[in-house]
């Protein structure tokens, strides 16, 4: 490859906008950042920057949600939903009647839970010792053992938990969040998605899309890559690095010609704005290696999050980044526990070979990070109007699969949440004592968006956008708030 | 009534009723016990969507009133409710419908509520109002049938065509005057966009600038309708309504590797003039047309360019099925009633259409007119696949011969993997043939899961050189692991279950690559025959077979390596004859791989090598035996030398060109046709409540063509053609009305509607009314020819404006919807590429064929999508050619605002964000692209800066620049040279908008 004309005006060391900016994120730098950006305009005090919403409709509990998926099917029936009636059935025929189609066959014996269950907290919640860090948390988290979803087949489920349809190409719940309050941080993108390193989860980054929104309400995905740059396309590839005085000439010079261009379009709304767009571009520049460098964070926080161990340690960097993340402002921060599915071991909490070897895994890397998150927020304040969920796309079965693993069950699993207005220690709906079916408030997850929703002080039927002959909603047709959910 | 003034008075009677029965009944909680119970149950039919029976309960006295079977509720009275007669299952239709009867609790709370007095705190749905009188609404204008409204008569010299006069008039009528005509630069640039997405080249502007007769603009327009660029720069639009993409989407976003014909044969028809009446009959059913024409098969593709859910079809699960099969037909009609008709029939399946005049019957009715289409790949070539067999076998199977012939001289082992591909252990086999353990049978199912696996059970194999296949398991017995009854004790206690098939791999390719990366093997093993064997299955291989069949051969060892991933333990082992030869048992370590090297007797008759979990009972451990061979020697070497083997090699390669020359199977992505199936209505959309069949049929408005089709017996191709030629048929208003408003929306920026595809109540009304039907009449006459109809607008005065700014007019028209100047236009994210390739001189002219991959594939169960920079000629082709991933689209094109493909696309949004200024600044792609811009300009324009600026300003923004300009520029230039000019020029304003 022939680069003469990049080479032409690159010396061999140089400094670049890249070096730059990360020494100054790894605390070593003592340059003021306004030098660099001396016309951009200082981060913006407006809370509600870019949003198509006036005014909110209810107040606000939360200002921001961190959302963490659980891919695969976690079972509910092994971490929280609780059901005694599966140690007397043990060992018992599921289906007497041989009319049960689940997704992968039919049912085979009751079995009961890999993990024995206890009651936790002051508010006596049962958890299992699967996950004994979140089993500490209980007191400061709600969860709805009611959950019920319209497909029972992974992309399908996953697409319905995000988005709201189990179609694909429909708009994210983050999506429709930022589209509604837009960002409380004008130098950060307001959805950012912090994917599994192992891999992407069925459907891929569609379910962090802006379906027919438009496109500047999609996720922004976070690199978690090791050494990789945290937002794609943040500098030049360092194969192509451009030193920093040339880089700051070659924006003055874009400026003028856009000023030029400008004066000769009065009156054009979206020349300005695009301008204005490569104003943003300079402050994320500028934020995001600093949002994103977790070194300098405490040895203990570190710990807390599970950073010191191989098994908690990719997670564990997830949730640090998720919380810095929020603490920043970002509106709506997904992270991804597990990946795509395929040949056994599994990378997600799919457990259909071998239950308890499946969920051992998966949970020995996800408990502690995921506690840590929750307290971590909590000593910081952030949980007040900080909304953590964890969903994911259905439960498992009480019936066995092939003998050791359980398959799909989306007539009943279980989701749960912390802080932003959510009433600590609830326990919302139920399933049946097999818990196979919900037997009282079924939920699906138009529910849940509707309640996220109105946490954040947007009442759910009234965020819309018009798309090929109907007004479209996060929750479509449906949706309840769950009142017993709020504070 | 409105509801903002019944709170009130409701809240008297709320606190009337309850008041009354407080002292008999426990509280109710309204909002916390009965509001969920009736929107999860009841709202559905009973307000949310639609009102059945006349029974609305989204509001307290919706639920007083009743439905078309009397009250439902007394207050006061849970006994004599009837509401709580049809819950409680006492009488008939039991409530709620198709649902399972609510718990013995929340009948209990709904009693004692009503008894309570049946308080709401609040409707059921947010500001619902209940209403005794469907409102009698307006008609639908566009379904009013098209007059042919005259040109309006205007005393102006200003209008050229009629289009001209139709604006104009409304101009004038609204106080408006048309701009000033845009000057030649902006003019050939504009058109030069809206006709082929890329900017005029250096000699094109410069040959229309010096162009003086009074024709040059037409043409310039007819030059530019007759280009092949034009085909490429359209079809992108019609894609973008088709939601065209190369794969599944949902959980496996598998390939579709034939999908690629559908969007040439749209380029193709553009660029033809196709007239678009046969255009719309090709795509919905060209294969009944004209079955012999591959372009009429694979204009079918439109019908199945939806997602599709392989995971939901492997389901063993029925009902999952019927849902995702209703998926597919919704899909189906969706894109066909959206593109043509610019009708969201969608809206009605699950109940009637709330704005428009569509019931949900007609939405099933125009269901079942694709009930016959299935998504498939057609054969388009002359041969199907069993000629082509034919054709080839004769030549397979002398390469086969005169393969091992060479592979014996050169002394190669043979290949254990080739055998169960039932070749003959010189890699003339099937790949990925596999046996299951179970049965012995050869299978092309790779399940993962093996139910009902019978451990110790010796199953024969049908294949020439293998003897037989079993499932250890422990036993002191011993387990018979050959046909001749050799036993074997097993020590290992295993899960006495297996999974998956023991299947025959090469590891080459994407395939390859994955499957090293599982088992972390390093770039050795490319190109390595596999034995995939998960733990606890054993094959045992007749080696006295296969010294038959290589008599001039004997064997002297058996070696290979195994590699493994495991959670817990694996073991394997290799037994000649009964005899262990080698055996371990791993348990210390996640993965790696062994190798195993077994000397052979020439007496030897059976190598059997097995795997277990190792006692831990885990069967989902993987292994794999790599290039596990025997090695042959010539019994007696002289004597085989009678054929040179240059001989063999000419004759192999002789062979090989041959086979390479035999026409391939040729297939497209399309419709696949079937009897069509029963077809229901079904109530709510739900799969699981089908009602009456439901004939072929469609939307009841055009009065004088009927409305259904035929009855449930009629055929595939009848329902397709039928629903064809009602669409195409001239008293259709829609058809014709859709589509010229999609052209003047492309050209334009902005249809007359300017929602294209929704021409429904909850769309636009036309700004133009007289001019949509105007040239909707004129489509027709001109035999339905979309580049006549382009002409006619791109020939206008209107288009011809200039784009100026006009204070006045912005106070009277800011949104330019009467069109007194050209609108401003942000380029797409394909044009965007396009162009930055065509001025950097890199752009790849090729037409049609498979699309270009800037990605690495991973093929695997859901396959993934790892893009790369695009720098080679064969990844520089025009954006429409892309192969597009549904689940993982391109990062670049999306943060450019590209549309997801899974989504029907009339109208393209651009966005301001942060991110495509650092895609454009920072992007490798568009650095590369700057550096080849430099070059270019650099080789064109010599040392000189001032012609280097001249022509990048003429090329990039087709006009001369500025003395200011000029100036800047130079000292830019002076300073850091053409490269990062360059780079700057891709990022301005200028660049991405067209005046």
């Amino acid at each position: 490859m022939d680069y003469r004309y990049w080479k032409n005006h690159c010396c061999p060391r140089f400094v670049t906008r890249r070096d730059f900016l990360w020494t100054i994120a790894s605390g070593m730098g003592g340059v003021a950042f306004s030098t660099l950006f001396s016309d951009s305009r200082a981060a913006a005090a407006d809370p509600r920057r870019g949003g198509v919403l006036a005014g909110l409709h209810h107040p606000a509990k939360a200002n921001r949600v961190i959302h963490v998926f659980i891919a695969g099917g976690m079972s509910q029936v092994d971490t929280f939903d609780y059901k005694p009636e599966l140690y007397k059935r043990h060992g018992e025929p599921f289906d007497a009647t041989g009319t049960i189609e689940l997704f992968a066959g039919a049912p085979g014996n009751v079995q009961k839970p890999y993990w024995d269950f206890k009651q936790h907290g002051q508010c006596g919640r049962w958890v299992s010792s699967l996950l004994p860090h979140l089993a500490t948390c209980v007191d400061d988290m709600a969860f709805v053992y009611s959950m019920v979803s319209k497909s029972a087949v992974h992309g399908q489920a996953i697409f319905m938990n995000n988005t709201g349809f189990t179609l694909p190409g429909f708009p994210a719940m983050g999506a429709w969040v930022t589209y509604g309050l837009g960002t409380e941080n004008e130098n950060l993108p307001g959805f950012i998605v912090i994917p599994d390193p192992r891999g992407i989860a069925p459907g891929g980054p569609i379910n962090w899309g802006a379906g027919f929104l438009p496109a500047k309400y999609q996720g922004t995905r976070i690199n978690t890559q090791a050494g990789a740059e945290p937002v794609q396309d943040l500098f030049p590839p360092v194969s192509m690095a451009i030193p920093e005085p040339v880089e700051s000439e070659s924006r003055e010079f874009l400026d003028a010609l856009n000023s030029i261009h400008a004066e000769n379009h009065p009156g054009d709304t979206e020349i300005e704005a695009r301008i204005s767009a490569y104003e943003m571009a300079a402050r994320l520049q500028l934020s995001a290696p600093e949002a994103t460098n977790i070194e300098g964070e405490s040895e203990s926080i570190k710990r807390m999050y599970g950073l010191d161990k191989p098994e908690t340690e990719r997670f564990g960097r997830q949730c640090l980044l998720a919380r810095r993340l929020c603490e920043r402002g970002v509106r709506f921060v997904q992270v991804w526990n597990g990946a795509d599915n395929g040949s056994p071991p599994r990378i997600n909490w799919d457990g259909h070979e071998d239950l308890y070897r499946n969920h051992a895994n998966q949970a020995i890397g996800f408990d502690q990070p995921a506690a840590a998150l929750i307290k971590d927020l909590k000593q910081r304040g952030l949980l007040e109007d900080t909304l953590v969920i964890f969903t994911t796309e259905f439960g498992r079965t009480s019936s066995a699969e092939n003998g050791k693993g359980r398959d799909h069950n989306a007539d009943a699993f279980t989701c749960f949440m912390a802080g932003g207005g959510v009433k600590p220690g609830v326990a919302y709906g139920q399933s049946d004592d097999l818990s196979f079916k919900t037997v009282e408030k079924p939920t699906y997850c138009y529910d849940l968006h509707a309640t996220v929703l109105r946490l954040l002080g947007i009442d759910h039927t009234k965020l819309t956008f018009y798309h090929n002959g109907i007004e479209r909603r996060l929750t479509d047709v449906h949706g309840h708030v769950i009142h017993e959910l709020l504070a | 009534m409105s509801w903002s003034r019944l709170p009130f008075w409701l809240a008297i009677v709320n606190l009337f009723t309850v008041f009354a029965h407080a002292e008999q009944e426990s509280p109710v909680d309204f909002a916390n016990e009965i509001q969920p119970i009736l929107i999860n149950n009841c709202l559905f039919c009973h307000g949310a969507d639609s009102i059945h029976s006349g029974f609305d309960l989204s509001t307290r006295e919706g639920l007083l009133k009743g439905g078309i079977s009397g009250k439902a509720v007394v207050p006061g009275d849970s006994d004599t409710s009837y509401l709580v007669q049809l819950i409680e299952h006492a009488k008939q239709p039991h409530m709620p419908f198709g649902l399972p009867k609510l718990s013995d609790y929340d009948i209990e709370r709904i009693r004692a509520w009503i008894d309570a007095g049946a308080a709401y705190d609040q409707p059921l749905i947010e500001g619902a109002v209940h209403s005794d009188e469907t409102v009698e609404k307006e008609p639908l204008w566009s379904l009013e049938p098209i007059r042919a409204p005259a040109v309006p008569d205007i005393e102006s010299d200003w209008p050229r065509t009629p289009v001209d006069a139709f604006i104009i008039t409304k101009l004038r009528e609204n106080g408006l005057s048309p701009s000033p005509p845009a000057d030649r630069p902006t003019l050939i640039r504009r058109l030069t966009f809206v006709l082929h997405g890329l900017p005029p080249t250096l000699h094109e502007l410069e040959q229309f600038e010096r162009d003086e007769s009074p024709d040059a603009y037409e043409r310039l327009v007819d030059r530019l309708l007759a280009s092949p660029r034009f085909g490429e720069r359209w079809a992108r639009h019609w894609l973008d309504i088709a939601h065209y993409a190369d794969t599944y989407g949902y959980e496996r976003d598998l390939r579709r590797p034939h999908a690629w014909r559908y969007r040439d044969y749209i380029i193709q028809s553009f660029n033809e003039d196709k007239p678009y009446d046969r255009f719309i009959r090709e795509q919905i059913a060209g294969d009944c047309i004209d079955p012999t024409d591959p372009q009429s098969v694979i204009a079918t593709g439109f019908l199945v360019t939806g997602p599709w859910d392989q995971e939901a079809i492997d389901s063993s699960s029925k009902k999952i099925h019927r849902k995702f099969r209703a998926d597919v037909l919704d899909d189906m009609v969706t894109t066909v009633m959206t593109a043509t008709a610019g009708m969201t029939v969608n809206c009605a399946r699950c109940h009637d259409h709330k704005f428009d005049p569509i019931s949900q019957e007609e939405y099933y009715k125009l269901t079942a007119v694709f009930a016959g289409v299935q998504h498939g790949n057609r054969v388009i070539s002359e041969y199907d696949e069993e000629a082509y067999e034919r054709r080839v076998a004769p030549l397979l199977t002398n390469i086969k011969y005169v393969r091992a012939a060479i592979a014996k001289e050169e002394g190669q082992p043979l290949q254990l993997a080739d055998l169960i591909g039932a070749g003959n252990g010189f890699g003339s086999g099937k790949r990925n043939q596999s046996i299951d353990p179970r049965t012995g049978r050869l299978t092309d199912d790779f399940d993962d899961e093996l139910p009902e696996s019978r451990p110790n059970e010796y199953r024969l194999v049908d294949l020439p050189y293998v003897d037989g296949v079993f499932i250890p398991d422990i036993t002191d017995r011993g387990a018979p692991i050959t046909s001749t009854g050799i036993k074997q004790i097993m020590e290992t206690d295993t899960a006495g279950t297996t999974r998956d098939s023991i299947r025959a791999f090469f590891l080459e390719g994407f395939d390859g690559e994955f499957f090293r990366a599982g088992f972390k093997l390093d770039e050795s093993f490319d190109r390595s025959y596999a034995i995939t064997m998960n733990p606890n299955k054993g094959i045992t291989f007749d080696l006295e077979l296969i010294r038959l069949l290589h008599p001039d051969l004997f064997f002297t060892r058996f070696q290979g390596d195994v590699a493994f991933v495991t959670g817990g333990a694996i073991e394997w082992m290799v037994i000649v004859d009964g005899e262990l030869k080698a055996r371990q048992t791993i348990d210390d370590r996640p993965n790696g791989v062994v190798n195993i090297d077994v000397v052979l007797e020439p007496t030897s008759r059976f190598l059997t090598i097995l795997t277990t979990d190792g006692g831990d009972g885990q069967n989902e451990d993987r292994i794999v035996w790599l290039n596990p061979v025997i090695h042959p020697r010539f019994k007696h070497p002289a004597e085989h030398r009678s054929q040179p083997i240059e001989t063999y090699r000419r004759m192999l390669s002789g062979l090989e060109d041959r086979y390479a020359s035999v026409p391939k199977v040729e297939y497209a992505y399309a419709a696949v046709p079937h009897t069509p199936e029963p077809i229901f209505f079904l109530r709510r959309g739900d799969t699981e409540s089908p009602e009456q069949e439901m004939s072929p049929g469609t939307i009841n408005f055009v009065k004088t063509l009927p409305a259904v089709f035929g009855n449930p017996s009629m055929s595939d191709c009848d329902r397709r053609m039928a629903l064809a030629d009602w669409l195409v048929h001239r008293d259709n208003p829609l058809t014709r009305r859709v589509m010229v408003n999609r052209i003047w929306h492309y050209v334009f920026g902005r249809g007359i509607v300017d929602t294209p595809s929704d021409f429904g109540r909850n769309g636009s009304t036309p700004t133009h009314p007289d001019l949509l039907d105007w040239l909707a009449d004129e489509f027709m006459d001109n035999g339905w020819s979309i580049k006549k109809t382009i002409k006619l607008l791109v020939m206008s005065r209107v288009f011809r404006q200039g784009a100026a700014y006009n204070e006045d007019a912005m106070a009277i028209d800011a949104g330019n919807r009467l069109l007194w100047r050209m609108n401003t236009r942000r380029m797409e994210a394909e044009a965007i590429r396009d162009s930055i390739l065509a001025l950097s001189g890199t752009l790849n002219l090729k037409m049609g064929g498979p699309g270009y991959e800037s990605f690495e594939y991973i093929d695997k169960f859901a396959p993934e999508f790892h893009f790369f920079t695009q720098n080679e000629l064969s990844l520089w082709r025009r954006t429409i050619y892309r192969f597009a991933p549904r689940n993982a689209p391109d990062p670049f094109l999306t943060v450019l605002d590209c549309p997801n493909p899974n989504n029907h696309t009339p109208v393209r949004t651009h966005t301001n964000t942060a991110l495509q200024p650092l895609a454009l600044l920072n992007n490798e792609f568009v650095l590369l692209q700057s550096n080849y811009f430099a070059e270019r300009l650099a080789d064109t324009c010599g040392e000189d800066p001032d012609e280097q600026i001249q022509t990048a300003f003429r090329m990039t923004f087709a006009r001369n620049p500025s003395v200011r300009e000029v100036e800047l520029a130079r000292g830019f230039l002076s300073r850091n040279g053409l490269f990062h000019f360059c780079r700057m020029l891709f990022n301005a304003n200028e660049f991405v908008y067209i005046d």
